[in-house]
């Protein structure tokens, strides 16, 4: 315990310099500005703003990512309360009681309970992920290469399980990001792979344009096609703070909704989404009269705004401690961390202490950082909402491109983000998910790696998955998962849950 | 094309899915074309894993999946639609392309004039004032947070 509380006090000492509290404090300001904006979910708002952490130091850079994934995290929020946008699936929950909420003129009490239920999950799953990290990471040195394997297929199945739509679908998208992960040289043989003798794929395909492509301009086609072009219309924001009354119904819900969120955003494949569905039902049930859910519970605001923030905030653990991301946001720091030349897993908590617990602390910061910003600014947010997409989405597409440009100063990147904007339209078309495949793209060069080690060390025998007991075990986790995907009646609640 | 899938399905015969089975299609597309593109890399045994290797298997997964994919398209009820909104995929398609191709010979501030145009036609065009004024803060936010901010070596001018 003190050595924890001695580890974050040095956290904190790294974020509390000017510089860096100015990062956290550009980052959720940017973050909440773009995450604002209809149509831009938390993945986007992060693909879109990761070439202007490129230019700042490591771990300023990562400091500023996890300040825009808070202020995107926040503001895809704010849009589902006032406009029942859900810019993300995790914020689904809180279109319902929200929305419901600011047509009743309580809009600004949503808003600041989202803000305080958020900022409460915040603070305590900080701790959580500095009293869990350490330890899972010293399991981690103990892994091998099997075990690797093994626990990546959980992550990856995880995937599948919380993806929208077909499971099969799910899977395949998974599989296409392995493929394009292979494009390039590879590193073992000097073989080509998938390159088409174009030079500017000798080195891989790039993460920003990909992802840029697949969120970003795709995005942006699905809005223009289902408003044409049309802007929205928010509801007005009068009273902000919540009464007393207000206060004694969320408060409970919120600490609950932590619970939860901590709880299964630790596991691969879990984080916001599953949270805040569950911490929903949960609210649900334990409510007195569960008849005012759907028509403006607080509850149904506080809980599942916990349960997301608490969520998303633990899926930081796997990310830092395994080097293993579970989903597509962690997939994004991922690959910004790996541009900086850092790679996530157990040995950056010992190698580099101050990023990684100044990372931590900047969680802290940042989260009371976001509430202290948003609360006096929600009327700025509103009438950002405001902004017709005509004016909008040509800003983002300029974004876009410049942004893939300044990543190499090579047009190629440019292109190729176009040409995987049409691949996500395609997906989207086909009601195929792409979260999962930017997943696979990001595990893929790993999961060649440990499974062709793996195979090695046990020259090809491949019962060496279940008969090492971390490995077997965390497979056992992997075939429950698919069991659970398969049964019917998990099947039918995934499909109802999906649906609301 | 569009229509007849557009229309109420009555008939047996027509396609249950015609969504999951052009899905199916793409997929298993992809598994072989890159099954073929990896048809002369060596893939060694379990034990000595090759280039080709993790290749092959996972074009093989990816195959079989198109593959069940493409007989619940031509088995189970599925969404009928496959409406493709031409008009927005081909405007910000064309207007990234015409941004790729102007940015090293015309420098950013035509690139971008070339970029909201066009893609400006994928939604509603906005009126000359208006579209001056979008285009005038773009250009100069650009060049204020990627040349002056970030030192980016960009061509600003012809």
């Amino acid at each position: 315990m003190m050595d924890v509380l001695a580890n974050l006090w040095l956290g904190l000492g790294v974020s509390v310099e000017p510089m860096n509290l100015v990062y956290c404090f550009l980052g959720a300001l940017i973050g909440t500005l773009i995450g604002v904006l209809p149509g831009l979910g938390p993945t986007a708002t992060v693909a879109l703003l990761l070439p202007i952490t490129f230019y700042l130091p490591p771990v300023g850079a990562l400091i500023m990512l996890a300040g825009i994934f808070y202020g995107a995290q926040y503001g895809g929020s704010t849009t589902a309360i006032l406009v029942k946008l859900p810019g993300e699936s995790s914020s689904v929950m809180t279109c319902l009681d929200g929305n419901a909420m600011a047509r009743q003129g309580r809009g600004g009490v949503a808003l600041a309970t989202a803000a305080l239920s958020s900022l409460f999950a915040g603070c305590v799953t900080t701790l959580v992920i500095a009293l869990a990290g350490p330890p899972l990471a010293g399991m981690a040195l103990a892994f091998g290469p099997s075990e690797y394997v093994a626990l990546m297929l959980v992550g990856l199945i995880g995937a599948v399980t919380l993806a929208h739509g077909s499971v099969v679908k799910a899977v395949a998208m998974i599989l296409v990001g392995l493929l394009l992960s292979m494009v390039g040289t590879d590193v073992n043989s000097g073989q080509m792979r998938f390159t088409f003798d174009i030079p500017q794929l000798y080195d891989g395909l790039d993460f920003v344009p990909l992802a840029m492509g697949l969120f970003g301009l795709a995005d942006i086609i699905i809005n223009l096609e289902e408003t044409e072009g049309r802007g929205i219309d928010p509801s007005p924001v009068h009273r902000l703070w919540p009464s007393l009354r207000d206060f004694k119904d969320a408060w409970p819900a919120a600490v609950r909704g932590t619970a939860l969120g901590a709880l299964l955003g630790i596991l691969p494949g879990g984080g916001a989404t599953l949270s805040a569905f569950s911490s929903y039902a949960l609210e649900k049930k334990v409510a007195r009269d569960p008849s005012t859910f759907g028509k403006g519970a607080i509850q149904g605001v506080a809980g599942p705004e916990a349960a997301n923030n608490a969520g998303a905030q633990a899926s930081f653990i796997p990310m830092l401690s395994l080097g293993i991301p579970s989903n597509a946001v962690m997939a994004l720091m991922v690959g910004a961390m790996m541009i900086h030349g850092i790679t996530p897993g157990p040995q950056i908590m010992t190698k580099q202490p101050d990023l990684f617990w100044g990372m931590i602390a900047s969680m802290l910061v940042g989260n009371v950082m976001l509430v202290v910003l948003n609360l006096p600014l929600i009327g700025l947010w509103v009438r950002l909402l405001r902004v017709p997409y005509a004016y909008l989405f040509p800003a983002i597409l300029v974004f876009c491109c410049i942004g893939t440009y300044s990543l190499k100063n090579d047009v190629f990147d440019v292109l190729l983000m176009a040409g995987f904007g049409v691949f996500g339209y395609v997906l989207k078309k086909l009601e195929c998910e792409p979260a999962p495949l930017l997943l696979g793209f990001v595990l893929g060069p790993l999961l060649e790696e440990n499974l062709s080690r793996a195979m090695l060390l046990s020259q090809g025998d491949l019962t060496v998955f279940v008969t090492r007991p971390i490995s077997a075990g965390l497979m056992a986790v992997a075939v429950g998962l698919l069991a659970l995907i398969l049964l019917p009646a998990f099947r039918r609640q995934r499909e109802v849950a999906f649906k609301e | 094309m569009t229509h007849t899938l557009r229309s109420p399905r009555s008939a047996a015969s027509r396609l249950r899915s015609p969504q999951d089975l052009a899905a199916g299609l793409l997929l298993s597309a992809l598994a072989l074309g890159g099954l073929w593109l990896a048809r002369g890399w060596e893939a060694g045994s379990l034990a000595m894993m090759q280039a080709g290797f993790f290749p092959r298997l996972v074009c093989y997964l990816l195959l079989a999946a198109g593959l069940a994919t493409l007989v619940r398209g031509l088995t189970a009820e599925g969404p009928a639609t496959l409406a493709w909104a031409w008009r927005p995929s081909v405007a910000i398609t064309v207007a990234v392309i015409a941004f790729a191709a102007l940015l090293d010979r015309l420098g950013l501030v035509l690139a971008i004039l070339a970029l909201i145009g066009i893609g400006g036609l994928a939604g509603r065009p906005l009126r000359p004032g208006p579209f001056t004024a979008l285009w005038a803060t773009l250009a100069t936010s650009c060049i204020a947070i990627f040349s002056w901010g970030l030192g980016l070596p960009l061509q600003i001018w012809p």
